[in-house]
């Protein structure tokens, strides 16, 4: 017999589905990403919350086979502007000088991108590299975890900061950058910096 | 801004570019430009390892936090539920003649 009520009801039922099968999947980036601009599992909590309820409402605006990631990631973005932003303080001022620093250590120690590697990092924890990046200005932390950590395309992220490709794509860089210092700060405080150059001059946070 | 005549500070804005493969903006011609400074320059070319390093660094290392299950359980009961809702004044709408 044939179900009256749910084949009448089959636009609202696929419209159920596919938010189930194209949204629901996301909600660990989603919530990884809140976390990171929030700082505290409470507030990551009700932006998810308030981010997946929006997007259900307005999920017939969300165009099939676009990328339902970075959709709901901009539907999250407006809610973290109005729910918080507000809140924190201005984002701090990047600090070259702490780069530079970086820079002249490295340069003297370590001088391939290999040693970078196995010699400073691999010993971190993953305590240390949350840290880095959550210790990022807002502006640099955003674009890195959005092209390196979710894979968005410049052209994603730069919908999702609103600004154009060329500053995304520089922005990276510089975030890169300075997140590579920060992490040699910690291998510096941690004692894997080998002693000729922990000798050298090292910014003091 | 001239392509073949760059400096390292004006290469060091498109390295990015490189590390992530995405050319969008840029022309073929400036891709070529811009390749041969960073293949011609060791500091350009140190930097732009650099960032393909830290990049795979940060993709092998970070560590993702499930999102809690009551987040998720309520999530999904939330949604459901504006789907009953809607679904009721759906058949409400049909069964009145709407
Ligand atoms: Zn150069």
């Amino acid at each position: 017999m044939v179900d009256i009520l749910s084949s009448e009801n089959t636009p609202l039922q696929k419209r159920h589905e596919d938010f189930e099968r194209e949204a629901l999947p996301h909600i660990n980036a989603l919530y990884n990403f809140a976390l990171r601009m929030t700082g505290n599992a409470d507030d990551a909590n009700d932006l998810v919350q308030e981010t997946f309820l929006k997007a259900y409402r307005f999920f017939d605006k969300f165009e099939q086979g676009t990328n339902c990631k970075a959709w709901l990631f901009r539907i999250m973005k407006n809610s973290y502007i109005n729910l918080y932003r507000k809140k924190t303080k201005e984002p701090d001022k990047v600090d070259y000088d702490e780069i530079k620093d970086f820079y002249n250590i490295i340069k003297s120690s370590y001088t391939d991108s290999h040693d970078l590697q196995e010699k400073l990092f691999d010993n971190l924890f993953d305590d240390d590299i949350t840290r880095a990046i959550e210790s990022l200005p807002e502006d640099f932390r955003t674009v890195v975890i959005l092209s390196d950590l979710e894979e968005f395309s410049y052209e994603e992220i730069a919908d999702f900061v609103e600004c154009p490709v060329g500053t995304v794509r520089s922005r990276l860089h510089r975030g890169r950058k300075l997140l590579r210092a920060r992490l040699f700060e910690y291998a510096r405080r941690r004692g894997y910096v080998e002693s000729e150059a922990a000798e050298a001059p090292a910014s003091d946070e | 801004m001239n392509f073949a005549t760059m400096n390292c500070r004006q290469v060091e804005r498109f390295l990015s570019a490189f590390v992530d493969m995405d050319f969008s903006g840029l022309t073929p011609t400036e891709i070529v430009s811009l390749e041969k400074n960073i293949h011609d320059c060791p500091d350009c070319s140190r930097e732009l390892r650099l960032d393909i390093a830290t990049k795979s660094y940060l993709r092998k290392r970070h560590t993702e936090t499930p999102c809690p299950q009551p987040t998720i359980d309520s999530v999904v009961a939330f949604v459901y539920h504006i789907y009953q809702s809607m679904k009721a004044s759906y058949s409400m709408d049909r069964h009145a003649g709407n």
